[in-house]
């Protein structure tokens, strides 16, 4: 596609690295609040795995003063590709920096350095069409059992992601919501074996022209399915199709699962009666907060909950702190580990709330967030749930 | 290997993840763009980079650094924009950003506790929320030292009314080059931080050195309540002694304002427009001055306000102002003063590729008038928007003289041209009184050749005795 990032290549940013100016590092900060940005800086502390630096990296590169290795594949790959640093960055290196990433991970797979666990991902994804590498046909098994049908004309398709497909985290958050569209009577059906990956993290990865087949991919099947409306339960798959995936001939609306929740309550077909009786933090995630800029309707769906108390957290909305799940970090794990991984840092910000639920509205964010809490010893004080699951929980006795 | 041998060395030190010697690690501490250095043209490259916690790691790292005679040099957020901190002889870069405690807020007596690595951000979310602030710098980002700020002889945003930061130093803790451990003040003699004097003063041996006597591992400095009534205010003048001979220094003596400066048409447009920046129209003033006030009450403050006008009026009516314009308000500046530090202080990727550099300087007051045609003349032969910006500091005697503008940063020629102007700049400005600050080390050895020849023998004096092996951040003011 003309003028798209996928057709950029690291020589297309040669004169962009230049605008990170002046060292300010105002890309680690949040203004006026001053709280840590970066989950990649926070997490390694060097210069380097910060936006500044890695413009550094890139300059030094292209000017043909430094190899690429394996360490920096690490640094440039580390980057959850979170956005924050588009908030805080006043150079107009704000407006290239992601891109520039992205294509800077391009080049490093082209030249043979891409981390071992993002290769293995990237196999399984040509190879069956997912990152975990399980055979497809096996994708649609999480829903044996579930009362979900097969995606034949309904209203909607809801896209269930690799994440609800594979992960046992993830399939729960696909059965409450499918729980939730069937007590509302929603028309919906699901792909099973047929899904593949959105190809978010694959773009994120650098790897555009794997991404470009998955699009063909995803367009094709959904063209034939006759797929008019999409619901996706991540973020990242919505981003993919809200933004991309327009590029390659889709034409059919996809919405998140939260605005289809948010529309259900309002118009009446979701009665919520039962008190949940929680304080409750949202913790925003990136694709839907910071790069859709919805950051109010999950809040409209928690607020419309009886008895549950949203509290508010330091960082939040726009200045919301990643919990690293981003960027291909679910395929590559760069962030996790040890006291300064980000979903931790995350994780006592939000204990120190006064929350006991941190509510999510991304599987990945889910698998995070839940892990961190165990690391964190914190099982007993705090719980991670999917807003549908607390939309679940209050519908429960009254819808059906 | 030696190389493996100290990595080593570190990494047990402080564990492994805190220590590398890889090669990609260390390129964005290898470069500073204000000392007119890039990633593919750095100015010097450490071989270690290490981020200790503790005092206890910090002297053990120095001790090191001793044996296997290694230079050191400290940094922590790199922002200085002088190339300060970039390692000129290699060795070990010592990132100090970890340590990052404000150990203390002592709001009885007034001061706080700070380690290097709390930034300016930082310690105004902590001082905010209580009601107090600190003079930091208008134009450092938000993630800089307001330790290494302090001892590089930082600017803060109330330094008419108090003075140069490094002034404001209580005590300090500090890691000697050969790894003891020190204070100064009258820390050195109980646990209350508060003050510097009267003892036989030692801080001095810190300020200003650039890193080169030791590692300052804590810091108190003074706060103060945050007035919460604040206003800025500008006008605008067609002549260079009107605006500060005759409106900046004689109010300045009343002792009124918290801020006094003044900026040429380009500095106080610098933001505004994109690169190259277009000629003064005529009916813009050649110089702002600024007067930021502030009160406890609302009645201080109109008070204060009051004076400020009675004095301009008296001045138009003594016939002082004949080329004084109004100029429309500004409420972001006051936003900016209150808001300090402020992000957006620092915009200068507009320009062509990004680049941005200044010479800074403590000046005499008096010269800034005489000096400044010539500044102007210089910037505008090398084709850069005169762009000048100067704030008194307490009293009226002297203040910061400071030549700031965008650059290509990509056009190595270009930055050459840049170097070749800013020394001509800072010929100037010595042959006014002026001296720079965070001098880069072409800065110093130009401020050398006119150092008295008692001065240089006693900092090679202090240098020797303090750091016998010379691994303290090496290459430095000759030393």
């Amino acid at each position: 596609m003309a003028n798209s990032v996928l057709d950029k290549t690291i020589q297309d940013f040669k004169e962009d690295v230049y605008r990170c100016s002046f060292e300010c590092f105002n890309c680690t900060t949040f203004s006026p609040e001053f709280l840590p940005s970066c989950p990649a800086y926070e997490k390694y502390g060097y210069f380097t795995y910060a936006s500044r630096g890695r413009s550094g990296l890139m300059e030094a590169y292209l000017a043909g003063r430094l190899p690429i290795s394996e360490k920096m594949s690490e640094i440039m790959f580390s980057c959850s590709l979170c956005g924050a640093c588009r908030v805080c960055c006043q150079q107009d290196w704000k407006d290239y920096n992601i891109e520039a990433f992205m294509a800077m991970r391009g080049e490093i797979i082209e030249k043979g350095f891409a981390p071992a666990k993002l290769r293995d991902a990237l196999k399984s994804i040509q190879k069956y069409g997912n990152p975990y590498g399980v055979p497809g046909e096996k994708r649609g098994e999480w829903a044996t059992g579930v009362d979900v049908k097969e995606y034949s004309g309904q209203e909607y398709l809801l896209y269930v992601g690799d994440e609800g497909s594979f992960d046992v985290k993830g399939q729960n958050i696909a059965k409450s919501l499918i729980n939730v569209l069937n007590k509302a009577g929603v028309s919906f059906g699901i792909l099973g074996k047929d899904e593949i990956t959105d190809g978010h993290e694959v773009k994120a990865a650098g790897e555009f022209g794997l991404y470009e087949y998955l699009i063909e991919q995803n367009v094709e099947l959904f063209k034939k399915r006759g797929v008019k409306k999409v619901v996706t339960l991540s973020p990242h798959a919505y981003n993919a199709m809200k933004n991309d995936y327009p590029q390659y001939g889709a034409d059919f609306e996809v919405i998140h699962y939260t605005t289809l929740l948010n529309d259900l309550i309002k118009s009446g077909k979701i009665k919520l009666t039962s008190k949940v009786e929680s304080k409750v933090a949202y913790h925003d995630p990136c694709y839907l907060g910071r790069f859709n800029e919805d950051y109010d309707t999950p809040r409209e769906v928690l607020r419309a909950i009886p008895g549950l108390e949203l509290v508010n957290l330091l960082r939040e909305r726009d200045k919301s702190f990643c919990c690293g799940g981003g960027g291909a970090n679910s395929y590559t794990d760069l962030l996790s580990g040890g006291d300064n991984a980000p979903s931790r840092i995350r994780i006592r910000e939000i204990r120190d709330s006064g929350a006991d639920i941190v509510a999510v509205t991304c599987p990945i964010c889910m698998i995070m967030l839940e892990d961190a809490i165990k690391a964190e010893s914190l099982e007993d004080k705090l719980a991670v749930k999917d807003v549908s699951e607390l939309l679940l929980q209050s519908a429960a006795c009254c819808c059906g | 290997m030696k190389s493996d041998v100290v990595l080593k060395a570190l990494q047990d030190i402080v564990g492994e993840e805190w220590a590398t010697s890889d090669e990609a690690t260390l390129v964005p501490y290898s470069y500073d763009i204000g000392g007119l250095s890039t990633p593919s043209r750095p100015a010097g490259r450490g071989e270690f980079v290490v981020m200790p916690q503790t005092v206890e790691q910090i002297q053990e790292i120095i001790k090191l650094a001793n044996i296997e005679k290694v230079p050191v040099t400290p940094i922590v957020f790199g922002s200085n924009m002088g190339g300060v901190a970039i390692p000129l002889e290699g060795g070990i870069v010592l990132d100090l950003h970890r340590m990052n405690k404000i150990i203390e807020v002592n709001e009885v007596d007034n001061y706080a506790i700070v380690e290097p690595g709390v930034s300016m951000g930082m310690f105004e979310r902590e001082l905010r929320g209580r009601g107090y602030w600190f003079p930091l710098p208008m134009s450092p980002p938000n993630a800089s030292s307001v330790v290494a700020n302090l001892l590089l002889t930082g600017i803060g945003h109330f330094a008419s009314k108090i003075g140069c930061q490094s002034d404001l130093i209580n005590g300090v803790e500090v890691v000697l080059p050969t790894g003891e451990l020190a204070r100064g003040g009258s820390c050195a003699f109980s646990e209350h931080w508060h003050s510097r004097y009267p003892i036989p003063d030692v801080i001095g041996l810190f300020v200003g050195w650039q890193g080169m006597t030791g590692v300052v591992t804590k810091m108190s400095v003074p706060i103060f309540k945050r007035p919460p009534y604040q206003m800025s205010t500008g006008f605008g003048f067609d002549d260079y002694t009107e605006a500060i001979m005759n409106c900046m220094i004689p109010f300045q003596a009343r002792d009124i304002a918290h801020d006094v400066s003044a900026a040429t048409w380009s500095f106080h447009n610098i933001q505004k427009f994109k690169h190259p920046m277009p000629e003064r129209p005529k009916e813009d003033p050649k110089m702002y001055v600024y007067m930021s006030l502030c009160g406890f009450t609302e009645e201080e403050l109109n008070f204060k306000k009051k004076i400020l006008d009675d004095f301009l009026n008296t001045q138009k009516k003594a016939g002082l102002f004949t080329s004084y314009k109004e100029v429309p308000p500004s409420p972001d500046l006051t936003e900016i003063i209150r808001n300090i530090p402020n992000p957006r202080s620092f915009k200068f990727s507009d320009f062509k590729r990004g680049g941005g550099a200044w010479v800074g300087s403590i000046t005499a007051a008096s010269q800034w008038p005489i000096a400044l045609p010539k500044l102007d003349e210089i910037m505008i032969k090398y084709d850069v928007p005169p762009s000048t910006r100067c704030t008194l500091l307490k009293g009226s005697n002297c203040g910061m003289f400071r030549c700031r503008w965008g650059y290509d940063s990509g056009n190595w020629d270009e930055i050459q041209r840049i170097l070749e102007m800013s020394k001509e700049l800072l010929r100037v400005i010595l042959e006014h009184g002026g001296l720079m600050y965070k001098a880069p080390v072409w800065g110093s050895d130009i401020m050398l050749e006119k150092a008295h020849p008692g001065y240089k023998l006693l900092m090679q004096k202090i240098k020797k005795m303090l750091d016998p092996n010379n691994i303290m951040n090496p290459g430095r003011w000759g030393l």
